[in-house]
């Protein structure tokens, strides 16, 4: 059986239902992403687990124990914050070691279990700081530490590092990846930001409407996206629609179907070269219509018939890039186009 | 099972809760909505208190010496919001062209004297400017005989202490409401060829006009119900609403609490009418400018 | 541009004068030897301030004052922040209800105040007019519109929902959550609002002398017997009075600097959206 169990978990506030018959399972040690835009209910659900709100119908199990309907702090949930919710009448010392408190554990016995702890988040000699002492990354280390120092059974993140800019953002998700797979725990982080998603999760649960629209492994959710939805949420897929994609390349094979093609597998090259596509692909002609630099990556947006399409190319300095109003042509494997679920 | 588990816990968890807040709901049913419920019902009454009746409203707004006291409290309400009203609308401005430091040192200063209000400023005019008085003995011996004709104990000197205490509130309240008119409108109607007069007349004035409003109405509201002040200089001789309640259901001869039940609610609806304005005001004011 | 900055100056020096003049006079004549019929003062004198603190009236009245201002002011802390702590935690609808109440003092004056309650409390079965406990009934009103925004923007600073969530989940159970974690955090702020109402309550004479006047002699209803008794002497417990309160917005004014979430300026604002009656 599955370490953590959410088994048809409804929600309604004010009758709007926000889960609805909502179903997962996470296993023990991994680090999960419940990823969906904002409204999704994913907040939601994380709080429910928490005990913060009370579901109106389903259950959760953890680590064998039915938690449904226990007070938050008898689930072995801990929890960490958007806005940190440090305490701010105590120390960074006070905060992390409040947990340990709470369970009757004295103060020279934890010690050593704090200042291990702080050291694990990059924070020793901010023993004596106040929170308002410190910068918005450091106050959601110490907001970590204070939840782990108890050793939940399952830790949960809410969006944690979305009042944080973005350099700092991305570093904390890398240490956090680090932290968690050091010691073993249990995440279920939240976010709406799919490239945090793909880069700190095991796994991603991809929620709308209340529900689960999609579960896999990062790779899988980003290449093989199950329903127009994912396929828009996730990346910047050209989704279109079958006919559309009929006209572009002369075959009738997708009628009624939706379909998603990922902007970096489309090749693009000058008119003329090197003639037809391979047995393997479509050749498509048209125009560009616009270049953005994305650092690393050049995207054109490509007009063809009365499509849009765009083209992700490494941005290295050998090529030139294209001028507005080229004629190019588009190379797209056939066998990256993916149909899509309604 | 576990449904019903959870339906008993609410239960007892709300009564809990319930019991948590009987305290405050006590006091507030107690000593806020019970006597107002009273006086309502007690306006209504004769002043045997048996008879159902309007007679108590009919005298408050028949009798002459009633409505002489209401005349002169709305009189004096209107003359000292006014007086205060536009004295503080150039001091609240000039104030906001200081320094923030300075601004901040000011209002403070301000802020201290709005506390100085009620006996010990009747008081300290009597001081002042009472028969025996520091500056009427003062203006008497440089034989200044503009002064020689000013009673404190009568209409001008109750405006005058009723625009002191009018005063210090009226700049707290008007200070912020400055901070609506963006310095860029300023600049942009000067580069546009607007002359400082021409930027207040078209612009400035249009912008804070509701808040100059409401804060009149607050003003007036204060005054309506100020008693302390006026009791402390003149005791029941001078004859204002608010005095005149108290004389009903203090004076032991005199008491009729029924008819100052009446007098109570008339000054109560015209306070309401008041803060109604302030309230439509200060909306006016966001919504222009948000 | 610089004639205008001069003016502005003068205008508001103007102003201060004005508003400063009755307190400057009046502590003049308390520390006055003897001050009638001569520009200033024949001599100086600390005599007066003496006079008053050896007057046992005076200091029984201060008890008084002291006395009834403390039970109202505590009890009205105690019972607001208890139910705050509540009603945001569990039924953060009520608040806008609760709200209506609370703040419906600020609008009522006192002369209003007293005719209902004198109605209510001079007969029947609870005939408590003309004692401290009429008194100290109407004082816990008065204070809520302060007590109450105090209380409330402190735990709003701190979110204080969010905080509880956050120690629970850490093991705390809620009284623990509530000693430990939010009465620390909101203390400063509440403390601020507790002086605040204090010093409104010193103040305080309409109630005080139409409810309890004749039974119940506080420093304001002593002052309204006395000042034309000795002018002197009354002059010291005005400025003495003044000098209190003053002492004790200072103090809330360093409070509310130490406590940098601001709440003191909230309260601040708010203290004036509303009038004081007077």
């Amino acid at each position: 059986m599955s370490y953590l169990i959410i088994d048809k978990v409804t929600k309604k506030f004010d009758g709007t239902v926000v889960l609805n018959e909502i179903s997962l399972a996470v296993e023990r040690g991994e680090l999960v992403t419940l990823l969906g835009p904002s409204g999704c209910g994913k907040s939601t659900l994380l709080r429910c687990i928490a005990g913060l709100n009370e579901v109106d119908g389903g259950r959760i199990l953890l680590n064998d124990r039915d938690i449904t309907y226990l007070a938050p702090r008898k689930r072995g949930v801990g929890m960490v914050f958007q806005s940190y919710a440090l305490f701010p009448n105590m120390t960074v010392y006070e905060n992390v070691a409040f947990g340990l408190k709470m369970q009757g554990l004295k103060g020279d016995r934890i010690a050593a279990r704090v200042r291990e702890m702080i050291d694990l988040v990059g924070l020793a000699g901010k023993e004596e700081s106040y929170p308002r002492e410190l910068s918005g990354g450091q106050q959601q280390r110490v907001a970590l530490a204070r939840s782990m120092i108890v050793e939940p059974d399952v830790l949960l993140l809410d969006e944690p590092f979305n009042a944080l800019d973005a350099k700092i953002r991305k570093m904390l998700q890398m240490e956090l990846k680090n932290i968690q797979k050091k010691s073993g725990m249990t995440m279920i982080f939240v976010t709406h930001d799919q490239e945090e998603a793909l880069t700190i999760s095991d796994r991603i649960f991809v929620i709308n409407e209340g529900r689960v629209a999609q579960s896999g492994k990062p790779l899988e959710i980003y290449s093989q996206p199950a329903s127009e939805f994912v396929a828009r949420f996730i990346g910047n897929f050209n989704v279109l629609k079958g006919e559309e994609f009929e006209r572009l390349v002369g075959e009738p094979l997708f009628s009624g179907k939706s379909l998603a093609i990922r902007p970096e597998i489309i090749k693009l090259s000058l008119n003329g070269e090197n003639g037809k596509g391979h047995n393997g692909s479509w050749r498509i002609k048209g125009k560009v219509v616009g270049v953005f630099l994305k650092g690393n990556i050049l995207r054109y947006r490509v007009r063809s018939k009365d499509s849009i399409l765009d083209v992700d190319v490494l941005n290295n300095s050998m090529d030139c890039s294209l001028n507005y109003d080229t004629s190019v042509d588009l190379v797209i494997p056939k066998d990256e186009v993916k149909v899509l679920n309604l | 099972m576990i449904v019903v588990r959870g339906t008993w816990a609410q239960i007892s968890k709300n009564l809990w809760l319930a019991g948590a807040l009987l305290p405050l709901a006590t006091m507030i049913f107690g000593f806020e909505l019970l006597p107002i419920m009273g006086m309502l019902i007690d306006s209504f009454r004769a002043d045997d208190g048996n008879v159902w009746t309007l007679g108590q409203y009919i005298t408050a707004l028949k009798n002459p010496y009633y409505l002489v006291a209401i005349k002169n409290s709305l009189l004096i309400s209107l003359l000292s919001s006014f007086i205060a009203i536009v004295a503080a609308a150039f001091v609240a401005y000039f104030v906001t062209r200081l320094k923030p430091k300075s601004q901040e040192t000011v209002l403070t200063y301000v802020n201290l004297t709005a506390n100085f209000a009620g006996v010990p400023l009747a008081f300290a005019y009597i001081i002042m400017l009472g028969n025996s008085g520091l500056f009427t003995i003062l203006f008497q011996r440089w034989g200044l005989d503009i002064f020689s004709e000013f009673d404190l104990y009568s209409w001008s000197g109750l405006v005058l202490i009723y625009v002191y205490f009018q005063l210090p509130l009226a700049i707290l309240l008007l200070y912020p409401i400055y901070f609506e008119i963006k310095e860029q409108w300023r600049e942009a109607a000067h580069l546009l060829g607007a002359s400082d007069m021409q930027f207040w007349l078209q612009v400035g004035l249009p912008v804070i006009m509701p808040g100059l409003v409401g804060t009149f109405s607050i003003l007036f509201a204060n005054a309506m119900g100020a008693y302390a002040t006026a009791y402390a200089l003149v005791g029941s001789n001078y004859n204002l609403l608010s005095v005149r309640i108290g004389a009903l259901i203090s004076g032991d001869v005199y008491a009729r609490p029924h008819l100052a039940s009446a007098l109570a609610m008339l000054l109560a609806l015209s306070l309401i009418a008041a803060m109604l304005t302030n309230e439509y005001m200060m909306r006016q004011v966001r919504r222009d400018l948000k | 541009m610089k004639e205008k900055k001069a003016l502005h100056r003068f205008a508001i020096a103007l102003m201060f004068l004005y508003l400063f003049m009755p307190l400057i006079a009046t502590f003049l004549y308390s520390i006055a030897t003897d001050w009638h019929d001569t520009v200033l003062p024949k001599g100086l004198t600390l005599s007066w301030y003496v006079k008053l603190f050896q007057d046992v009236r005076f200091v029984a009245a201060l008890g008084r004052t002291l006395f009834a201002c403390s039970v109202a002011v505590g009890l009205n802390i105690a019972v607001i922040v208890v139910s705050l702590f509540i009603v945001s935690l569990y039924l953060p609808k009520l608040e806008r209800f609760l709200q209506a109440f609370v703040m419906l003092p600020y609008a009522i004056p006192g002369v209003i105040g007293a005719v209902g309650l004198i109605k209510v409390y001079s007969s029947g079965p609870l005939a408590i007019s003309g004692t401290v406990w009429l008194l100290i009934g109407a004082y816990f009103v008065v204070i809520l519109p302060y007590t109450y925004q105090g209380t409330r923007n402190s735990m709003r600073t701190v979110d204080l929902p969010q905080l509880v969530s956050a120690a629970e989940l850490l093991g705390a159970s809620k009284p623990k959550a509530f000693f430990k974690v939010v009465l620390p955090n909101i203390l400063p702020g509440v403390m601020v609002a507790a002086l605040l109402s204090f010093s409104v309550l010193f103040g305080e004479f309409v109630l005080t002398n139409l409810l309890v006047g004749g039974y119940y002699e506080t420093v304001q209803i002593y002052l309204m017997r006395r000042m034309r008794e000795s002018g002197h002497l009354s002059s010291a417990v005005v400025i003495s009075y003044y000098l209190f309160v003053f002492c004790l917005s200072w103090i809330a004014l360093k409070l509310g600097q130490n406590f940098k979430n601001g709440n003191f300026d909230n309260l601040r604002g708010k203290k004036y959206e509303l009038p004081h009656y007077r």
